[in-house]
């Protein structure tokens, strides 16, 4: 399934900095406007990132807004997408702590705004209202899985026909605070930091210009969604 | 390009549930007969931030059985209520699944928030048990259910709203299509918690009387808890199917978070593509079951999808949730057991709760059983948070 189906962009957004296909490797900046080595999650520059207006993101989680973000940062032009295209495209999400980070929020403060964010899918919902994309959707947890899943699982939509383009998305927002609440003892390889990928897969048939088909990447890389979001990006 | 036709290709083997309908298939079916309502006022829901406590809550005595006389604080109550369920399925399907090799057996779980009461009662500063902490996860429930039930093979765990259980059933059916697995436990578990009912109440989605899926007079949703489990088997393998998965579709309304969308069209859109990969055409569906939480909004919504795709020849409509009240992650999974359970024998479920027709939101709505009616194509539907849809069609096999 995965020779049927090509990667046309990707992106990125870790602590270390952002990217995507288009833009390459971006480092965050600090207040001086000079190359930070990480960047907290609450200091990230959102709006400037933006190319149109983002109408209630301000209230949104910050899993949501790392969704959003990413999805964005691909810079797909979805504004110039027929009705059709964008009724067929859809998405599949990956993230192993979800919610968490509101649930706690929600917990030490009832109140319906942050409740509407104890979903993990509400990453899904947000996209899907901004670009008015109307296809299949799905989000799994698992903190095995770095990604693979889910692009096996958006080829697999593309090949039985269920949608024409799809967008793979694994983040995660979690907090030292769940890291103590779960008596989590790993944190290496920044497990508990915060990330986004985004990949942006269309059916091989429909495309005129270049672009990668998944099973090249996996064959080249052998690697996760992750990896090869960054592959796209330059970062390797 | 035309969608893989699924037809007979997936086999229901077994199912179990455990809901506010009753402690495994026979009782549950038993309350279906008597279109029994199972929403109650529950001592243990009262609270000042709750705009009720009438909910739809597994029996005191099913969860002294699954806890123990003193199981206070509970153990991991949605593992012991998701393995009663999965416990019941497998022993359902016998041999159908005891053949298979265990490293060929996946599964899937469907939950909207696991153990949230254990993550409750930790953001407090309180204790919890070393399962329930485990099971604030999803993923680790899902992991810890499946080497209960020996399903070493594929494991997933869905996590898409009210649509998580058919979405469930469908990755399930997806990994047997594909063959990555021979058979794969399908389980939707949620349990009621101060967080739901807290959340929905500062919604003020509640209906203090108990739903009312389809009435004029409704006034919101009622929430239940519960476990639903389903063994899905090739179809070669299955000696006595009890109903084969044959087409799904899922959409978005694009349209807001919590709010369903006002003209039904996602839902339709849904719909629309669980028929065509079913290879069915709208007037060969004989039974719908609707999402119908009984608010407002949503109950409108499906009207106007069904309206829009079975046009002024709508199969009757039932919703299950005043029986079970919304039981959220496991909806979809228990309520597809539901109608395969009632379809086996030949009936039609009610709408518990139901009594005045909506002028405004016009649909066939079955508001008592009906027995003796031979059918077994079926369209379930469920909705949820995120502007998500999600249909899927069942043809239910006679005993």
């Amino acid at each position: 399934m995965t020779s049927e189906v090509v990667a046309l962009a990707a992106s990125y957004m870790t602590p270390e900095g952002f990217g995507s296909s288009a833009l390459g490797r971006r480092p965050w900046m600090d207040g001086h406007g000079k190359p930070c080595e990480r960047k907290e999650l609450m200091g990230i520059p959102w709006l400037s990132l933006f190319s149109a207006p983002c109408p209630r993101f301000g209230r949104m989680s910050p899993l949501t807004r790392l969704g959003l973000m990413a999805v964005e940062l691909l810079d797909v032009g979805f504004a110039d997408m027929t009705e059709e295209q964008r009724t067929d495209t859809g998405i599949c999400m990956l993230s192993p702590f979800g919610s968490m980070a509101t649930d706690i929020e929600f917990l030490r403060e009832i109140g319906p705004a942050t409740f509407t964010y104890t979903l993990p899918s509400s990453v899904i919902g947000e996209v899907c209202i901004r670009h008015r994309l109307r296809g299949p959707g799905l989000c799994l947890m698992s903190e095995e899985d770095t990604g693979r899943s889910i692009v096996a699982e958006a080829c697999e939509r593309i090949a039985m026909g269920e949608a024409e383009s799809m967008l793979c998305l694994v983040c995660d927002a979690p907090g030292a605070e769940i890291r103590d609440l779960l008596k989590y003892a790993l944190d290496q390889n920044g497990k508990f930091w915060w990330y986004a990928y985004a990949l942006y897969l269309v059916r091989t048939d429909t495309v005129r210009g270049p672009g990668k088909t998944v099973a090249e990447m996996v064959s080249a890389s052998g690697v996760d969604l992750c990896g090869m979001c960054l592959d796209l990006c330059g970062n390797r | 390009m035309d969608p893989l036709r699924l037809t007979g290709a997936v086999a229901v083997a077994g199912l179990g549930v455990v809901s506010a309908a009753g402690d495994g298939a026979d009782a549950t079916l038993l309350s279906i007969k008597a279109n029994r309502v199972g929403l109650h006022e529950c001592d243990r829901y009262r609270d000042v931030l709750h705009m009720t406590n009438r909910v739809g809550a597994v029996s005191d005595r099913i969860w002294t059985i699954l806890c123990g006389p003193d199981a206070v604080p509970a153990d991991s109550r949605t593992f012991q209520l998701a393995n009663r369920a999965l416990a019941e399925a497998v022993r359902q399907a016998g041999p159908q699944l005891a053949e298979v090799d265990a490293h060929r057996v996946g599964l899937v779980l469907s939950t909207t928030k696991a153990e949230i009461d254990a993550l409750g009662s930790l953001v407090a500063g309180g204790h919890c048990s070393d399962r329930s902490r485990r099971h604030i996860l999803a993923s680790q429930l899902a992991a810890d259910l499946a080497t209960a039930n020996n399903a070493l093979g594929p494991l997933q765990c869905v996590s898409v709203a009210c649509i998580s259980g058919l979405l469930a059933i469908q990755q399930g059916a997806r990994l047997v299509l594909a063959g990555i697995a021979d058979a794969v436990l399908v389980v939707g578990v949620d349990v009621l918690s101060h967080f739901v009912i807290a959340g929905f109440s500062a919604l003020k989605s509640l209906d203090p009387c108990g739903c009312r899926p389809f009435d004029k007079d409704r006034q919101g949703l009622s929430l239940g808890e519960g476990a639903g489990a389903l063994v899905l088997v090739r179809s070669d393998l299955a000696s006595a199917p009890l109903a084969t998965i044959t087409g799904w579709g899922v959409s978005n309304d694009a349209n807001h978070l919590t709010g369903p969308s006002r003209d039904g069209s996602g839902l339709a859109l849904a719909i629309e593509r669980a028929l065509r990969m079913a290879n069915r055409t709208p007037d060969s569906i004989e039974y719908i079951n609707a999402h119908g939480t009984g608010t407002v909004y949503n109950d409108r919504m499906e009207a106007l999808a069904f309206r829009t795709v079975f046009g002024g020849r709508s199969p009757w409509v039932a919703s299950s949730k005043g029986l079970l009240g919304h039981t959220l992650g496991a909806a979809g999974v228990i309520e597809s057991a539901i109608c395969i359970l009632a379809a086996r024998v030949h009936v039609m479920p009610g709408t518990p709760g139901f009594s005045r027709p909506d002028e405004d939101a016009p649909v066939r709505v079955a508001a008592i059983p009906r027995c003796s009616v031979p059918y077994g194509r079926i369209l379930k539907t469920n909705a949820g948070f995120g502007g998500t849809n999600s249909a899927l069609v069942l043809e239910v096999a006679p005993p």
